[in-house]
């Protein structure tokens, strides 16, 4: 069973509500953690342990120019459709624009050009008290946090396999781009959170837009509940019977979080609630 | 002058800093340009309270298969790096619509001019103005992921129609390619974070990113008031304030609701910034 997190909008609370779940499931069931957001990843900093693998990842591509070769015919800057290539005095590449598509290889009549792997990020596997957790980091800036995404996805599974774990957790970014599709795809069941602000709802609708489009069967948590009672409202029009839970707002879970503690293990009525959830997802999904 | 506002952790509050940071300016008689880069989870809009008019399609290119032409020799298959493309055997190629990057390489690879120029809808761009300030905004189709074209019309447009003399451009969440593409060309940069271990990590991802492109930048310091942490190049501090959070609900932005409030003097004063220490 895998399980995905995401919300449209950031800041809404995913990893929080993702490092409850598996605080609390991972007392009666075996899982597999993993951290999609590989441009900020951040369950790495909740759950303390030994990183017991890690590896480089080359997934991304790009081209290198042999200047011997190259006649500056500039054939290879009209087939790029992604702006990556400039010319002055040489060929240059825009590392930042190229999509490593290979369209200006095809073109380029003296084959000066060749597209390479390049260092895109890494991936680790880190062994906390309860469970592994799978996490990439992305180098910052690069493209291709989608595809680090999918070496994630890639060895969760694997890891699940190795160890009998029967759930594997994604916490999802941000947006609903590239690495988001990458988080969503080939799971079982999402769960979507819902902040209610406008944008919270908006940002939710259309995340829910692109689960539907993979046929994924989904609920909603809605979180910081009490922030605005005209919203909620709305909220409930919107999504009716979809929202199973409801977390309220908690001072409290921004202070955890500040010191980075899973928000499950504090007093408040916020940590009532995440208990409450992890109880509720089982009773969903299982 | 473009100013990029950004900050890696999703829901720091960088559209609501960017929001009231624009809206200041043009309180000051300056025309002001507003850059919403969140393709995937557009909300200046929102946070503004405008409706979003003159919408345009983004398209992208996808091809489209002559099966006359087509002798199923699968060249365009092999060369398609993101795998977009798959064939049975004896068949003409199948296309995956939302994986095609639109990179064309199909067309080049192909012996037999058998592939003809399509289209797809990958998301639009819409304008509007409000609270003095002229809005561009991008939206992305849900279920494709080519984010970072969104962003690049927006800034083809603003830079068609747009009259701004200072820019603001408001990028997503996170540290890659889109946020790139926004923060290219911009003068100086804000980053938006809270003091918490999740905000600071992000931010320090965001500085690198930053860096790289050579963008200097300043912090401002969002719910500053939930931990006692100092953060480095802080500039703005906005303390936690029920205020916020209804003003955000509610589309006003607290500069134009409640212009005498400290925290909108705190948004005057980094308008003021901007424009005359960038920042």
């Amino acid at each position: 069973m895998r399980i995905v997190v995401l919300s449209g909008k950031g800041g809404t609370g995913k990893s929080c509500i993702v490092s409850s779940l598996a605080v609390e499931l991972s007392k009666r069931r075996k899982l597999v953690l993993i951290d999609a957001d590989a441009d900020c990843p951040n369950q790495y900093i909740i759950f303390p342990g030994k990183d017991v693998k890690g590896k480089k990842l080359y997934v991304s591509k790009t081209v290198v120019v042999n200047y011997r070769k190259c006649n500056l015919c500039r054939e290879c800057l009209r087939a790029c459709q992604f702006g990556a290539l400039e010319v002055g005095n040489k060929i240059k590449v825009d590392e930042l624009r190229c999509e490593g598509c290979g369209a200006c290889v095809l073109v380029c009549p003296r084959g000066a050009l060749k597209l390479v792997t390049k260092l895109t990020g890494g991936m680790f596997i880190r062994e906390t008290k309860k469970f592994p957790l799978v996490y990439g980091k992305l180098i910052p800036g690069e493209s291709g946090s989608g595809k680090i995404v999918h070496e994630l996805r890639k060895e969760g599974d694997e890891t699940a396999r190795q160890r009998e774990a029967e759930l594997v957790l994604v916490d999802a970014p941000a947006g609903i781009g590239c690495p988001v599709i990458a988080s969503v795809a080939g799971c079982d069941y999402a769960i979507g959170v819902l902040e209610p602000t406008p944008a919270g709802m908006k940002n939710l609708e259309r995340a829910l837009e692109m689960v539907e489009y993979f046929k994924i069967p989904y609920c909603i948590v809605m979180n910081k509940v009490g922030i605005s009672r005209k919203n909620e409202g709305k909220a409930v029009r919107k999504f009716g019977g979809k929202i199973v839970a409801r977390i309220p707002y908690d001072e409290e879970v921004p202070q955890l979080l500040a010191e980075g503690i899973p928000p499950v293990l504090g007093k408040g009525k916020a940590a009532q609630s995440f208990r409450k959830l992890a109880e509720k997802v089982e009773s969903l999904v299982y | 002058m473009m100013v990029g506002v950004t900050g890696g952790k999703g829901g720091t509050g960088k559209t609501v800093v960017a929001v009231n940071l624009a809206v200041a300016i043009a309180k000051t008689g300056r025309k002001v340009t507003y850059l919403d880069c969140d393709a995937d989870c557009p909300s200046a809009h929102m946070v503004m309270g405008a409706k979003r008019k003159g919408r345009i399609a983004v398209k992208s290119f996808v091809p489209h298969f002559n099966s006359s032409k087509c002798k199923r020799c699968g060249r365009c298959v092999s060369v398609c790096e993101v795998k977009a493309l798959y064939q049975l055997q004896g068949k003409i190629p199948t296309l995956l619509e939302p994986i095609c990057n639109g990179c064309k390489a199909c067309v080049l690879a192909c012996p037999f001019n058998a592939i003809d120029e399509g289209e797809k809808i990958v998301g639009w761009t819409y304008r509007t103005e409000k609270h003095g300030v002229e809005l561009f905004s991008g939206e992305l189709r849900p279920s494709e992921p080519l984010s970072e074209k969104i962003v690049d019309a927006v800034k083809d447009r603003a830079r068609r129609e747009g009259r701004g003399e200072v820019l603001i451009v408001d990028t997503s969440a996170g540290a890659h390619c889109q946020v790139v593409r926004a923060l290219e060309g911009c003068d100086r940069a804000i980053a938006v974070t809270e003091p918490t271990l999740f905000g600071l990590h992000d931010l320090k991802v965001i500085s690198e990113v930053l860096k790289k492109l050579r963008i200097e930048h300043s912090v401002v310091v969002n719910r500053s008031t939930i931990s006692k942490r100092k953060i480095k190049r802080t500039v703005m501090q906005i303390p936690y304030d029920r205020v916020m959070i209804d003003c955000y609900s509610d589309g006003t932005p607290i500069v134009s609701k409640f212009p005498e409030h400290p925290i909108s003097k705190e948004f005057f004063k980094l308008a003021e910034r901007v424009q005359t220490a960038g920042i």
